[in-house]
């Protein structure tokens, strides 16, 4: 019997480290970018030939609310951070409908883009962003929508 | 009423009263705050060279002149009118000494040089050439001494001013601000390219 529980507590420890090891969420990267490995399993990060950066972020968040909510308190950062809202995108992941936006702000070399959508499951919350020189992430923004349309989450 | 206008700017007059005892480099740095650097710097220019000055370096947030000093309190009105000047120094380097001094060498050379010119009236000729020589040398070193001279009383007469900019306008910030929520203070550019670094 001692030895029976034993194999049982083991087997119940084991059972705990491989749901907490899994991810949440199956991302792919979009096309013509190269996947990061020994990522944790809260991130996925692919980048392009050109610099194109590409994340999908899994945050606790336990306290729920609607997606305008999330909508609004994102925005007011966004704004107070002084970043510029060039679009907003209609975007879903994981078979929701997710906040979405296009951000551009002025460096000394020209100007970047930056996009972010972000949806909530449960009591986490999944954040997709992207960002690069504007001309390019033009160039690879269907690819990035694409690329988020095809995120799963477990 | 007046009186009391004048010592505005009171170091200015005393630098300008001791100019004419004395001969003096003189320095100006002024700190001023301003929406428009560009604005300020044309202006700047254009009132030294109006006033028979010149600018002598220039990049994004200083400039340095020369001005006659006789139109340095002129000036110092101009710049008020342009911009806020939150800071103001002055600096002065004798350099009576020096000029007395050099004075000194070129006269006790010039007095060797008419000796040797006696001489060269009734030297033998075979030592004509090495009277020459001394000749040319004396030459030579008063040529030096009368350039430094000239290059001093060039900077007494010319004061040097350089004025630096502090923008009222401060940058656009780029960092983010606090939220209650994690995953909003976290979604930022900064941190999603330190991310890839």
């Amino acid at each position: 019997m001692k030895k029976l529980s034993k194999i049982l507590v083991i087997l119940l420890i084991l059972g705990i480290l491989v749901l907490t090891s899994c991810a949440s969420f199956k991302a792919q990267a979009p096309e013509n970018f190269a996947e990061y490995t020994g990522t944790p399993n809260t991130k996925f990060k692919a980048v392009s030939s050109d610099g194109v950066l590409y994340r999908v972020s899994e945050y606790e968040q336990d306290a729920k609310a609607s997606l305008e909510f999330w909508r609004s308190a994102f925005l007011l950062k966004m704004k107070n951070a002084n970043y510029k809202q060039e679009d907003s995108l209609n975007v879903s992941f994981g078979g929701k409908p997710a906040i979405g936006y296009i951000f551009s702000f002025e460096t000394s070399a020209g100007s970047d883009s930056y996009l972010v959508a972000a949806v909530q499951f449960k009591d986490k919350m999944f954040v997709v962003e992207a960002t690069g020189e504007s001309a390019k992430f033009e160039t690879r923004k269907k690819d990035i929508l694409d690329a988020i349309n095809k995120i799963n989450i477990n | 009423m007046k009186i009391l206008k004048i010592f505005k700017f009171w170091p200015i007059l005393i630098l300008t009263m001791a100019v004419s005892a004395q001969v003096t480099e003189q320095d100006f740095s002024f700190s001023v705050r301003t929406a428009n650097v560009d604005s300020v710097f044309q202006k700047v220019i254009q009132a030294a060279e109006s006033k028979g000055g010149y600018f002598t370096n220039y990049n994004n947030y200083s400039i340095s002149l020369r001005m006659p000093v006789g139109e340095l309190q002129a000036f110092n009105k101009t710049l008020e009118d342009i911009a806020e000047i939150v800071n103001r120094s002055f600096s002065s380097t004798d350099k009576t000494a020096d000029l007395e001094r050099l004075a000194l060498q070129i006269q006790s050379r010039q007095k060797l040089m008419d000796s040797y010119f006696e001489l060269v009236k009734h030297a033998p000729f075979a030592e004509l050439q090495a009277v020459q020589r001394e000749l040319v040398s004396l030459n030579s070193q008063i040529e030096n001494l009368q350039g430094q001279k000239h290059g001093i009383e060039r900077r007494a007469a010319l004061a040097s001013i350089t004025i630096s900019t502090i923008s009222i306008a401060a940058p656009i910030a780029r960092n983010s601000t606090h939220s209650p929520f994690t995953w909003i203070n976290r979604t930022d550019l900064n941190s999603l390219r330190e991310d890839f670094k």
